[in-house]
């Protein structure tokens, strides 16, 4: 980890990292962006299905598949173990959902932030 | 003109008009309007909050948190969990959708009258049309500008002249409009002639009073009449209006009879026979960038196979909302958003057979759907249309986002078989909800219709439903126009009724 990429607080945090890591060098990293902001404006305007899946996701494809797949935290896993997690989770009977999920928490996340917006709208408001 | 803004409203407040209207978007602004130009009292209450164009967020998650209901994820539960998308501010929708204008198709308006005789006397095919005429004049209705289509909607047109399907721009109602491609977050230049700036505007010009962030929680009902309305407001004040003449829902084909039946009003079939007009879409790579966000939002449409249900149209949305379409997760999504601006994104809308419901369960509206098996022929035909059309415009593969099927498709083969032996579980499709009718129909027998066909409640005196929830079936077109023409012809019923 840089020193400009933060620490996942949560689960959720790393399921969107998971997700969706940095997808060019000349764009902003999804890795250092503060979640915490972006988590409480999730919380205070998802229904409570999407939380739940949100939740949900986190903790089946962070909390639990590490240890049924590989036998350590997310956190102990490299990259090609965190792939192996997300190739596993899409296997998984409603797995494909949770992953959509998290899809489209990270995008929301990490395309809510100024500086990725103005990557690719350019700076006009 | 006064308007109330219920965030700051944390005491009592209440008021006695001729008229309240409950929803502040295409029908109720349509009502409102007419009305106070007739010289009635009229309150518009809207649950949602009033944003102008500087409050507009340019992000697809701060847009939706800000004016979308329940962010956009709202879902119609059934076999398969389908998104209903809705406005929540002032405008309703309007300042949120596509600002696509289309007329009541004529064969739609022959299918209701042929199902219900009373409309044919109830609705006059002229009356709509002229009032359409002059709503269209109104919101300054026009097709799409080529200058502000943008790549978008020039490969759309370019795929269906390759399969010789019939296609048009987009008749929009927009005036001035730049192609900021921000349609679907609300337009930050105020180009969009949604109904807070026109209609609602003109009513409020008239005299007519918006309360904005107050909830409506029941219609008061006396001795069979209905004599006004009581709510909350966001900042916690309690509100009650009281109607001396009318009381009009305009709440949605969701919010309407969910109010109804929180009111205790549940004569008829209300909140059964909801139908919705679902999309589902197909993401398409480009050799050339294309940069989706930008250009008309909604320019181009291919109209060829509306008779069979099928309305093909140009997407437009958010960056986020492209991304998270995209296939894959982890390094292989990456490597798609790595290249979203060569990714563009059609949509199709069905015009499903299928009915559901809207109950009202813990003081909220819940809707269950569930599309039919017809109804999922028709997303497999558009499926494989849109990718046919996205590779006769060039495409190199498409990804049509339906569960175990392959990700990526090339050729109109794999399309072709994707259309023959596609899933058949609802589940393996991922659709949208943006147009919803049916949940207090029309009609003259009181057991299978809500309202009559002067869009009067058939058990309440003084109480009138304007919205698309009095809609016999989906018109399979985008219809706020639709909806504005039909609200205009029971505000001109109310003013004749006194």
């Amino acid at each position: 980890m840089s020193p400009r990429q933060r620490r996942p607080r949560s689960h959720r945090d790393a399921l969107v990292l998971a997700l969706l890591p940095r997808p060019r060098p000349d764009l902003p990293d999804p890795a250092a962006v503060d979640l915490a902001p972006f988590w409480r404006r999730f919380d205070a305007a998802a229904p409570a299905l999407l939380r739940l899946g949100a939740w949900l996701a986190a903790l089946v494809v962070i909390g639990l598949l590490p240890w049924a797949c590989a036998g350590r935290p997310w956190r102990r896993l490299d990259e090609p173990g965190r792939e192996a997690v997300l190739a596993r989770a899409a296997r998984l009977p409603g797995g494909e959902d949770l992953l959509e999920v998290g899809k489209l928490l990270a995008c929301w996340a990490w395309f809510d932030q100024d500086p990725v917006q103005d990557a690719f709208r350019g700076t006009a408001p | 003109m006064s308007a109330l803004d219920g965030q700051g409203l944390a005491r009592a407040h209440t008021a006695e008009v001729d008229a309240v209207v409950v929803g502040s978007g295409p029908a109720g602004a349509t009502v409102a309007r007419h009305l106070a130009r007739a010289g009635w009292a009229v309150a518009v209450v809207e649950a949602g909050p009033w944003l102008h164009p500087g409050d507009f967020a340019r992000s697809g998650f701060s847009s939706m948190a800000q004016g979308y209901r329940g962010l956009g994820a709202t879902l119609a539960l059934g076999r398969a969990a389908t998104p209903l998308i809705q406005g929540r501010m002032v405008g309703g929708s309007s300042p949120i959708n596509g600002a696509i204008c289309w007329r009541l198709p004529r064969d739609v308006h022959e299918g209701w009258c042929a199902a219900e005789p009373a409309l044919a006397e109830a609705l006059p095919w002229d009356e709509l049309e002229a009032a359409t005429d002059r709503i269209e004049a109104r919101l300054g209705v026009a097709p799409t500008e080529p200058a502000v289509a943008g790549p978008k909607n020039a490969l759309l047109a370019r795929g269906a002249e390759a399969l010789g399907l019939e296609h048009r721009p987009i008749r929009r109602n927009v005036a001035g409009c730049r192609g900021l491609g921000r349609c679907l977050q609300g337009c930050p230049g105020g180009h969009k002639a949604s109904v807070d700036r026109t209609l609602l505007a003109d009513a409020l010009e008239a005299g007519a009073s918006l309360l904005s962030a107050v909830e409506v929680q029941r219609v008061a009902v006396r001795r069979g009449r209905a004599t006004g309305v009581e709510g909350r407001a966001a900042g916690g004040g309690r509100v009650r209006l009281r109607a001396r003449r009318a009381v009009v829902l305009a709440a949605s084909a969701v919010q309407t009879p969910a109010l109804l039946l929180r009111s205790g009003l549940r004569q008829g079939p209300v909140g059964e026979g909801f139908q919705g007009h679902p999309g589902v879409s197909m993401a398409g790579w480009f050799p050339q960038a294309v940069r989706m966000w930008e250009g008309a939002t909604q320019g181009h449409e291919v109209t060829g196979l509306r008779r069979e249900g099928l309305k093909f149209e140009a997407l437009g949305m958010d960056l986020s909302v492209l991304a998270a379409r995209l296939p894959g997760h982890g390094r292989a999504f990456a490597g798609h958003v790595a290249e979203l601006e060569h990714w563009v994104e059609w949509g199709v809308a069905v015009r499903a057979r299928a009915r559901g419901r809207v109950r009202n369960l813990g003081g909220r509206a819940v809707v269950t759907w569930s599309p039919a098996a017809e109804d999922l022929a028709l997303y497999r035909r558009g499926l494989a249309v849109l990718g046919e059309l996205m590779l006769a415009a060039g495409a190199r593969h498409v990804a049509p986002g339906v569960r175990g099927q392959p990700a990526l498709l090339r050729t109109r083969a794999e399309l072709a078989a994707l259309e023959r032996d596609g899933p058949r579980a609802a589940s393996a499709y991922r659709a949208v909800i943006t147009h919803m009718f049916g949940t207090c129909r029309m009609g003259a027998d009181p057991a299978r219709a809500v309202v009559r066909p002067d869009f009067r409640h058939h058990a309440v005196d003084g109480l009138y439903i304007a919205d698309s929830s009095v809609f016999p079936t989906s018109t399979g077109v985008n219809p706020q126009v639709p909806i504005m023409a039909m609200a205009a012809l029971c505000a001109q019923r109310m003013e004749r009724a006194g």
